[in-house]
């Protein structure tokens, strides 16, 4: 299945803009982490640990989601293949493993957040949780760092799939001087 | 951001293949492997063991 050329412009904006926006929702989040991480304010840490599942559940899950989604379709919709470069491939695996990760991790948010919403100052005591946000955070944003810079610089390398679909969609006289010694 | 499509039959992947046999896997994949395995089995058995940074989280309020 190949996208018209016009759907498949349109798909990779989508993706880029998502992949994109993904990474600097990350940043964001990030800021916020370290905000709540360093502040004794109660005011500041309400504010910090209130807008991060906002942020998370309405900004980061979608854009990932959105990330997945057009870049199976892109891949899908055009002769570069899902499985045929390593690249595609490596960032697939990125993809969908972010994902879960960042699912899951939501959890610990969604609780600090619970917590400085009544008791902000009670927070002193999860140190180890507001740490494993901010790393989970920094993490997240070299990964996806990773993730743009393979799709920027694609680096060679076709998996055994790749090469055989391109030996199938060589001419046949091409084929038949390759096989001559 | 897989765009534009490989047309040019002059690309590094061509060019390998052309050899007349699979190429091989770069090394920069095996590298790439190599650490997701390692991040995949530290993650699961930090989770597994309940030593991830933040503990056990409690659920509901």
């Amino acid at each position: 299945m190949t996208l018209p050329p016009g759907l498949r412009k349109f798909v990779l904006t989508t993706h880029i803009t998502a992949s994109v926006g993904w990474l600097g929702a990350v940043a964001g989040f990030m800021a916020l982490a370290v905000a709540g991480l360093r502040s004794e304010e109660a005011d500041t840490l309400r504010a910090a640990y209130l807008t991060m599942p906002l942020v998370g559940w309405f900004v980061i899950v979608p854009l990932s989601l959105a990330s997945l989604l057009t870049g199976l379709v892109q891949s899908l919709g055009t002769s570069w293949g899902l499985f045929r470069h390593y690249w595609v491939l490596a960032k697939l695996v990125i993809n969908v493993l972010a994902t879960i990760v960042l699912l899951l991790h939501m959890q610990p948010v969604s609780h600090l957040s619970r917590i400085a919403a009544e008791t902000p100052l009670s927070l002193a005591g999860f140190g180890r949780l507001r740490v494993q946000v901010l790393a989970d955070a920094g993490l997240a944003l070299l990964v996806l760092l990773l993730a743009t810079t393979l799709a920027v610089y694609k680096p060679r390398g076709l998996t055994p799939h790749g090469w055989r679909k391109q030996q199938e969609r060589r001419p046949p006289a091409r084929q038949a001087a390759l096989s001559q010694p | 951001m897989a765009d534009p499509p490989p047309s040019n039959p002059s690309h590094d992947d061509t060019a390998v293949a052309d050899r007349g046999s699979a190429p091989g896997m770069p090394l920069w994949v095996k590298v790439f492997g190599a650490i997701v395995i390692v991040l995949v089995l530290l993650f699961v058995f930090l989770h597994l063991t309940g030593n991830s940074l933040g503990g056990v989280v409690p659920h509901g309020h």
